[in-house]
């Protein structure tokens, strides 16, 4: 035994150092840089104080900020989710070649940069874009309708990338359903939407659960997305940071609020995890 | 309660078909078996009749309605699978009452219908716990119920038993019957297990290469089967070779010692392509040689606890025999030279035109 936690101590190594190195150390020195002061001048001076959190929490566009941020998440999250379930379905079901061409299509956004995807979006999304210039073609509407800078687009983009990632976990959590259980149920007289909100959906809870954290965290995260498509009508907590960071140069206040976003998704996370664990408990035992 | 009839039915892909012109009937509060070896289209059989999958040809009718076109959830019938198929996510109450919520029966009557049909399989007590929290046979109790608790026209358990082990086995198949008779519900049982289908069943129908083989009372199938495939697949059997010649067919078997015993004659006008078989239960060993015995040596035997099932090498031939064991019986040692004798009164012919012992 002692033998076999040592070979697994060896094997692991590799995966500790790297993310001691990569992810650990800078957690540090963004913790550390947190709490400097961040005065006017570029030095940073190396006392510790706790001024940037005092700053944050008093100034209320910073609680618009988090709203927004955590309104986004949710909402990309939860459509990303409602919308995996047909594909994740029909994924299901299909199989061989048609299986694995359905998993090219379905990871393809994924390969392209995130740059020349949301570029791609204000090309069909913007007043001079193919939507608009469209719908001015055929005479539908007069002057172009505003598409870009506000959430509805964002939100679009967004899931456009989430997307595959609910429908893979989805689909996951939907092949380890006894095909028998949909047959039971049919039998018993359910139709296929009882069938759906009765047996699928509360059985494909783990898919549903982890998706949201991921989609959540991923989106809470994310800032290129909001500046390029919604621009500064959504501040987003992200973006405030990439503004605080690169624009104004106050390292230490974009490394407070880091902190402080980081503590946000934490939680939620803990939260959802929380959730799925007395699922599983309740279905599976301990 | 109800009879069930399949008319002219056919089930396949397009040029393929798993099954040919299927014709039964079975009769109301009957336990009809379905046997044969896997893929012979037993479940396909049950599948056509739950509304899973649907005929290429034929009609299915249930008490005279024409089922055939009607999807799984319009008919009223009860399914039990192999794998339970309880709900996990819902206790034992929710998943028994399940089908009567979706009836939208109200409140208090699902409740006294699910205790009802919980006590009716001794686990009224469990009505709390989660399917994971219950042993196999249990679960197989559980999804019972939930199917009898809608009160369906007929009750299908596709092979029930499968899962579960030996010991337990034995015991649900008189659950699964004592139960069958108490409800008097129409039910139709897939299996692979003929002792299964042999000890609980009304009617057996032999399923194999895509069509029915006989269908008849469990002792008919066992000692007057209508052809090779039934007399083979259902229990052991020893075909016994024939030698024709123009006017007759001889049955005979000869031993080591190049003696042959002549056991039948019949005119083989009446007889052609004639088919004979011995039980292993009828094969007699005997102590000595006499004149009517025969003299193998004994290849192979397995012990199965009261009985032994040993193999004979003749000249050519190789019979199977089963003898039972008490204590003051030697235990027979593989090698030996053994003496046997067969009755000719117990040799059946198996033919299409209804069998029989001569």
């Amino acid at each position: 035994m002692i033998r076999k936690d040592k070979t697994n101590f060896f094997l692991i190594l590799p995966a500790i150092l790297f993310l001691t190195a990569f992810l650990i150390l800078p957690l540090i020195i963004l913790l550390l840089m947190a709490f400097r002061s961040s005065g006017n001048s570029i030095v940073i001076d190396d006392t510790l104080t706790i001024n940037n959190f005092i700053s944050i929490f008093k100034n209320q566009s910073f609680y618009s900020g988090i709203l927004n941020t955590l309104k986004l998440s949710a909402i990309v999250s939860i459509v990303c989710i409602v919308l995996a379930y047909f594909p994740a379905l029909t994924l299901v079901k299909t199989k061989g070649n048609t299986k694995t061409l359905l998993y090219v299509v379905l990871l393809s956004p994924m390969l392209t940069s995130v740059v020349i995807r949301v570029y791609s979006w204000i090309v069909i999304l913007s007043s001079n874009g193919i939507i608009n210039q469209s719908l001015m073609k055929l005479h539908l509407i007069k002057s172009p309708l505003s598409l870009m800078w506000n959430s509805t687009s964002l939100v679009i983009a967004f899931v456009q990338v989430l997307l595959p990632y609910a429908i893979i976990f989805i689909s996951n959590s939907l092949t380890k359903i006894d095909n028998n259980l949909f047959r039971a149920s049919n039998s018993l007289g359910a139709s296929a939407l009882y069938t759906f909100f009765h047996v699928i959906l509360p059985l494909t809870i783990p898919g549903i659960l982890s998706s949201f954290t991921l989609i959540f965290s991923l989106t809470a995260g994310s800032y290129i997305t909001p500046m390029l498509i919604a621009g500064h009508q959504k501040q987003v907590m992200a973006l405030t940071i990439y503004q605080q960071a690169m624009q104004i140069m106050n390292l230490p206040m974009a490394a407070a609020l880091s902190v402080v976003l980081l503590l946000v998704v934490i939680l939620t996370i803990v939260i959802t995890n929380y959730l799925g664990r007395l699922w599983e408990v309740r279905v599976y035992g301990k | 309660m109800a009879r069930i009839i399949f008319e002219n039915v056919d089930y396949g892909y397009k040029d393929t078909n798993i099954l040919n012109n299927i014709n039964l009937e079975v009769a109301n509060g009957e336990l009809f078996s379905l046997v044969g070896p896997s893929g012979a289209g037993k479940s396909t059989l049950l599948n056509l009749l739950a509304g899973f999958l649907y005929p290429k040809k034929g009609r299915i009718l249930i008490d005279n309605q024409n089922i055939t076109e009607l999807p799984p959830y319009k008919r009223n019938v009860g399914l039990v699978f192999q794998s339970y198929a309880l709900f996990p996510n819902m206790n034992v109450f929710n998943n028994v009452a399940y089908g009567l919520k979706i009836k939208k029966v109200n409140r208090s009557e699902i409740k006294e219908r699910v205790i009802k049909a919980l006590s009716m399989v001794n686990l009224e007590q469990y009505i709390k716990r989660m399917p994971r929290e219950l042993s196999g046979g249990q679960q197989q109790r559980v999804a019972i119920a939930r199917a009898l608790v809608i009160r369906p026209q007929v009750l299908l358990l596709d092979e029930p038993l499968s899962g579960l082990d030996a010991k337990l086995r034995q015991k649900m198949r008189s659950v699964i019957r004592e139960l069958q008779q108490r409800v008097g519900i129409t039910t139709i049982l897939v299996t692979h297990d003929q002792s299964e289908a042999l000890s609980i069943s009304d009617q057996i129908a032999v399923l194999g290469e895509g069509k029915i083989q006989q269908v008849g009372t469990p002792e008919a199938i066992y000692n007057r089967p209508v052809n090779a495939y039934v007399a083979e697949f259902i229990g052991s059997t020893n075909l016994l070779n024939t030698v024709s010649t123009t006017n007759e067919i001889k049955v005979s078997l000869t031993d080591i010692n190049e003696k042959t015993i002549k056991f039948l004659t019949r005119p083989s006008k009446n007889f052609k392509g004639l088919k004979f078989m011995i039980r292993p239960e009828n094969i007699r060993l005997v102590e000595h040689a006499e004149p009517e015995t025969l003299q193998g040596i004994l290849t192979k035997i397995e012990y199965l606890g009261n009985a032994e099932k040993g193999w004979i090498q003749l000249k050519t031939d190789e019979l199977v025999f089963y003898r039972s064991i008490n204590h003051d019986k030697k235990r027979l040692q593989t090698g030996s030279v053994i003496n046997f004798s067969i009755d000719p009164e117990l040799i059946v012919s198996i033919n299409q035109n209804g069998s029989g012992r001569f």
